[in-house]
C-alpha cells in the first residue's frame, strides 16, 4: 500500500518538474512579473456588459469575454505557464463599471509550484473595483500549493454604492490524490473588502504547516480544504442580511448533514455575509458554494445564478 | 492582574467564543484541550495581542488624532472577526472593561474613547480596550499583553470546566502547560503591525458562526 502511494507521489513530482521546467523554458527566465487589467462597461444600448479594455501580459491571459444570458460578461482567467513559479509576481486589476455585471472564473486550479532554492515566494496582487450598482461574481477553482510551495496573495476589493459581490476562494491542502497534504512551506492570503470607504471584511491568513500544524483543532482539525465566500450588496440593510443569513443557513444545513464538512455563515459588519467552509474532501466544497450562490443571488437580485459554462 | 482577573465584572465568564459549538459537535474533547489552547493562542491570541499593543500605544502616547486612530483600530478588528457573535462578545467585554477603568479615576483618554465610540456607534473590542486601559494606567506593555493573553486562556479553560468533564486540578495543569505559548505569543506580537496580524481558525470560526443555531446554550457566544 505504501509502495503504491510512494509511486503516486514520485509520478506527481515528476509531472511537477516537467511542468515547472517547461514553463520556465517557455518564458526563458525563472521569474515572471506580469499584469492583467480588465475594464468592463455596460453597453447602454444593449444592456450587455462588454470587456471595454484590457492589458495582458503573459502568462496571464483572457481569451475573450463571453456574453451570459443575464447580460453579464464571463471571462476565464488563464495562466498559460500552468501555475505560479517561485518569484513570479502577478497582478490582476479588474474594474467593473457602473451597472456592469461580470463573471470571472479560472480554467482550472491555480497550481503553486515549489520554488527553486533561494527564490522568493510566488505572489499575486488583486485590485478589484466594483462601480455603482455593478456586480462581480468571482468563482475560481481551488488554489493548490504543491510540496515546498511558497505563495502570497493580496486582494483589495472596493465596492461603490449599490455594488454587489460574490467572491469565493478555496485552498486545497496540496495534491490530495498523491497523498500530499500540507507539504507546502507557507501560504498567505490578505484580503480587504471595503464598501463606501469603510472596511467591512479583512482577512489575514498565514499558514506555515511545518511550524504550526494544520491538524490542531484550533485550525483545521480533521478537515483539509478551506473555503471562504463573501456575499455583498452595498445598501442592503442589516435586517435583510439577517433574513438572508437565516435562509442560507437552512441551505447549508443540507450540506452539513454529513460529518465530512462544516459550513458556517454570519453577517459582516455591514453590507454582506461571509460563508466559511472546512471539508475533509475538496470535492465536497464546490456544490455547497454553488448552491449558496444560487440562493443568495435569487434573494439579493431576484435572478437565477448562471453557472460559468466550464463549471456545469 | 486585577484588571485581567476573571472576577472583574465585565462578563468574561459568559462567553465561549464558539468553543461551546465545538464541544457540542465533539470536535474538542478533554484530551485535545491543551493542543486546542496552544493553537488558539498562536492564532486568535496573536491577533488580539497585536491589537492589545496598538491600544496600549494609543493610551500611552496621546496624539492629536487619537479619536480617529481609536475608531479605525476597533473598526479594523471588527472587520477581522468573521462571526457576528464574536464581534458582539468582544464588543461587550471591551465596553464593560473601559467603563470599569473609567470608574477607577479621572482618565480623560478613557472617557474620550468611550464617548467617541458611543457617538460613532463603533464597537470597543476587549483587546484594544485592555491595551488602552493598561497604557493609560502606566503599566508595562509586555506585561499587559501577557496578562491579557493569560486572561483569555483562563476564560476558555473556565468555559471548558462547564462544558466538559474537566476537574479543577486538570484545568490548572492545562492552563499551566500553555504558559510557554502565552509568552511566545506575547513575543511574536511585539514586532507585528495591525495590518500584518493574522489569524487562521476556520473550525472555531464555524463554531462561533453556528453558535446562534445551537438548541441549548450555556454561553452568550
Amino acid at each position: 500500500m505504501n509502495e503504491g502511494r510512494d509511486c503516486a507521489m514520485e509520478t506527481a513530482n515528476g509531472v511537477e518538474a516537467i511542468e515547472r521546467d517547461g514553463a520556465a523554458k517557455l518564458f526563458g527566465r525563472n521569474r515572471v512579473a506580469a499584469s492583467l487589467q480588465l475594464d468592463f462597461e455596460r453597453d447602454t444600448l444593449t444592456g450587455q456588459t462588454v470587456l471595454a479594455a484590457s492589458h495582458q501580459e503573459p502568462p496571464l491571459k483572457v481569451v475573450r469575454a463571453f456574453a451570459v444570458e443575464d447580460g453579464a460578461a464571463l471571462v476565464h482567467l488563464h495562466n498559460v505557464s500552468g501555475g505560479l513559479l517561485g518569484g513570479d509576481r502577478l497582478e490582476l486589476a479588474v474594474n467593473v463599471g457602473a451597472c456592469a455585471r461580470v463573471q470571472i472564473t479560472t480554467t482550472g486550479a491555480t497550481r503553486i509550484y515549489r520554488p527553486r532554492a533561494g527564490a522568493r515566494p510566488a505572489s499575486q496582487a488583486n485590485e478589484i473595483i466594483v462601480g455603482e450598482n455593478g456586480l462581480l461574481e468571482y468563482l475560481p477553482d481551488a488554489v493548490i500549493p504543491f510540496a515546498g510551495a511558497r505563495f502570497s496573495q493580496r486582494t483589495s476589493i472596493r465596492l461603490h454604492s449599490g455594488a454587489g459581490l460574490f467572491w469565493w476562494e478555496i485552498l486545497a491542502p496540496g495534491r490530495e490524490a498523491a497523498g500530499e497534504l500540507f507539504q507546502y512551506e507557507d501560504v498567505e492570503f490578505r484580503t480587504d473588502v471595503a464598501a463606501g470607504g469603510r472596511l467591512i471584511a479583512a482577512e489575514r491568513v498565514r499558514l506555515e504547516p511545518k511550524a504550526r500544524g494544520m491538524a490542531s483543532v484550533a485550525r483545521l482539525g480533521v478537515y483539509r480544504t478551506w473555503a471562504t465566500f463573501y456575499i455583498c450588496r452595498v445598501g442592503v440593510g442589516p435586517a435583510d442580511w439577517l433574513e438572508i443569513e437565516k435562509e442560507l443557513r437552512g441551505v447549508l444545513a443540507l450540506f452539513s448533514a454529513q460529518e465530512d464538512v462544516l459550513w458556517g455563515i454570519s453577517t459582516l459588519t455591514a453590507h454582506g455575509l461571509m460563508v466559511r467552509c472546512a471539508a475533509k474532501r475538496g470535492r465536497d466544497v464546490l456544490p455547497g458554494l454553488q448552491e449558496v450562490w444560487r440562493v443568495a443571488k435569487r434573494s439579493l437580485y431576484g435572478q437565477t445564478a448562471v453557472m460559468p459554462r466550464k463549471v456545469n | 492582574m486585577h484588571l485581567a482577573d476573571s472576577a472583574l465584572p465585565i462578563g468574561g465568564l459568559a462567553h465561549s467564543f464558539g468553543l461551546e459549538s465545538l464541544v457540542a459537535a465533539e470536535l474538542v474533547t478533554v484530551p485535545e484541550l491543551s493542543e486546542f489552547l496552544r493553537g488558539f493562542l498562536e492564532e486568535a491570541g496573536f491577533l488580539e495581542a497585536v491589537f492589545c499593543r496598538a491600544g496600549f500605544r494609543l493610551g500611552s502616547n496621546g496624539t492629536a488624532s487619537f479619536t480617529q486612530n481609536w475608531l479605525v483600530l476597533n473598526q479594523r478588528l471588527s472587520a477581522m472577526k468573521p462571526s457576528r457573535e464574536g464581534r458582539a462578545g468582544s464588543g461587550s467585554l471591551g465596553k464593560n472593561f473601559l467603563a470599569t477603568v473609567s470608574g477607577l479615576g479621572d482618565f480623560a483618554t478613557v472617557n474620550g474613547a468611550l464617548r467617541a465610540s458611543r457617538e460613532a456607534q463603533e464597537s470597543i473590542h476587549h483587546s484594544v480596550a485592555f491595551g488602552l486601559g493598561s497604557g493609560v494606567l502606566g503599566l508595562e506593555e509586555d506585561r499587559a499583553v501577557l496578562a491579557f493573553l493569560h486572561s483569555g486562556a483562563a476564560s476558555l479553560v473556565s468555559a471548558c470546566q462547564r462544558l466538559l468533564p474537566l476537574g479543577q486540578n486538570a484545568a490548572t495543569r492545562i492552563l499551566w502547560g500553555v504558559k510557554p505559548a502565552i509568552v511566545e505569543t506575547m513575543r511574536r506580537s511585539a514586532t507585528c503591525s495591525v495590518d500584518d496580524a493574522s489569524c487562521f481558525m476556520p473550525v472555531l470560526d464555524w463554531g462561533a458562526m453556528e453558535h446562534p443555531a445551537l438548541p441549548t446554550r450555556l454561553f452568550i457566544s
